[in-house]
């Protein structure tokens, strides 16, 4: 085995050390990135509504060319992403639904809870039924914000400097 | 020393207490191969358990006059009809496992035993046979490199002659420090292995007695468990003759 493989295969189980031993987490993560897909494409309306926006700044005049309304302000971005938010809330809520289910996990097939339960090591038990979780939670959270970043800074583009709202 | 004073287990539902473990005493001195023998119910699984802190109890259980905590839970092992290994992983894996937990892992054991049992070492577990399955969980409790090895029914669905192979090696492989505390219904199978008998009745220790001891008095453990259960062998005729009376009569 080459050391690229080798090196790829620990990092997949430092990963998966966060579930539970055996636990097929693939599933879990493809089941997540869907709802994650979700959020994130109905996250894309900001567009729409960004368009609304910027077209209630400007009129075109008799020359086809743009001009700005005096004293228009834009929306400001945050009014913009409304409710945005809301629609990873199921991501977040099935993955603490999964860490739940992590538990009772070592009650299939096997009561490997009895190993779990007597493992030296403090918080082992807890740290395999939440740790993945709360890493996709970390994960999800992180690219919500670069996510909006990019829409933050789309926003600046095609907003013009004078109509910018004081607070963003 | 495993001790265990005064242990009393209540199970508490929606009619009531019920008592499993009444003011239970034992030692168990290192080396010792004793079998817990008791009826279905007795109370030798709450026993169990409640030496590993799987259960709330009153009383007191040390080992080496210490309670047992995690900084000590490694020097017992567990092995379970119930099975307590993880179906997905694969004996290597699991191999893997235990030695990133329990730092005494016997490697050369667990190696010797899975070639031993001819147990496949890349197979998931889940696909072994229930026998395969019971002499894995047997071997993962034997290599974990406890000092207590604690057993519940763990042949429960092996054959006999496999059964006769385990009791062989567990004498061939343990060492003089091992101790063996094994449950089992199997009183005149494992007479010949064990050193010792405790019988549970009704969550008491209704006896306890050295296979030595037995030895002298010219009896065999089964007339043991007899005398203490106060077993009546009359019992099934009876309640055969009343059930033909009883049919006659109709």
């Amino acid at each position: 085995m080459d050391i690229g493989n080798k090196k790829r295969l620990k990092m997949k189980r430092q990963f998966e050390a966060g579930y539970p031993p055996g636990y097929e987490c693939r599933q879990e993560w493809l089941a997540a990135g869907v709802l994650f897909g979700m959020g994130a494409v109905f996250s894309f309306h900001f567009f729409e509504e960004l368009y609304d926006a910027y077209y209630k700044l400007i009129w075109i005049d008799m020359e086809s060319e743009r001009r700005i309304v005096e004293g228009a302000v834009a929306e400001p971005f945050m009014k913009l992403m409304e409710g945005r938010a809301a629609m990873f809330v199921p991501y977040f809520m099935f993955l603490g639904i999964m860490a739940v289910y992590h538990y009772f996990y070592y009650y299939q097939g096997a009561k490997s809870i009895y190993l779990m339960r007597r493992l030296p090591e403090r918080g082992a038990l807890t740290r395999s039924c939440i740790e993945g979780s709360l890493l996709c939670m970390g994960a999800g959270a992180a690219a919500i914000i670069i996510l909006y970043l990019l829409y933050y800074g789309v926003y600046l583009l095609v907003v013009p400097v004078e109509c910018l709202p004081r607070w963003g | 020393m495993l001790e265990i004073k005064s242990l009393r287990k209540i199970y508490y539902g929606k009619t009531g207490g019920v008592e499993a473990l009444k003011h239970v005493d034992l030692k168990m001195e290192p080396g010792e191969i004793i079998g817990l023998f008791g009826e279905n119910g007795a109370g030798k699984t709450t026993l169990l358990k409640s030496i590993l802190g799987f259960l709330d109890y009153q009383g007191e259980i040390l080992l080496d006059g210490e309670k047992i905590d995690r900084s000590n839970i490694a020097r017992l092992s567990y092995a379970t009809c119930e099975h307590s290994f993880f179906p997905n992983l694969t004996p290597e894996e699991h191999r893997d496992f235990y030695k990133m937990h329990f730092h005494t892992f016997r490697g050369k054991r667990f190696a010797a035993l899975m070639d031993f049992f001819e147990l496949p070492g890349k197979k998931a577990v889940k696909h072994y046979s229930v026998g395969q399955k019971n002499q894995f969980e047997v071997i993962l409790a034997l290599c974990q490199g406890a000092e207590y090895i604690l057993m519940d029914e763990p042949f429960a669905g092996n054959d006999v002659f496999n059964r006769e192979d385990f009791y062989k090696v567990l004498l061939g492989i343990l060492e003089p420090e091992e101790t063996i505390f094994l449950s089992t219904h199997l009183i005149e199978e494992v007479e010949h292995f064990i050193g010792r008998a405790v019988l549970l009745r009704q969550g008491r220790i209704a006896g306890d007695i050295t296979t030595l001891e037995l030895e002298e008095q010219g009896r065999t453990l089964m007339d043991y468990v007899r005398e203490v259960w106060h077993y009546r062998p009359d019992r099934v005729n009876k309640a055969f003759f009343s059930y033909t009376a009883e049919r006659r009569d109709l």
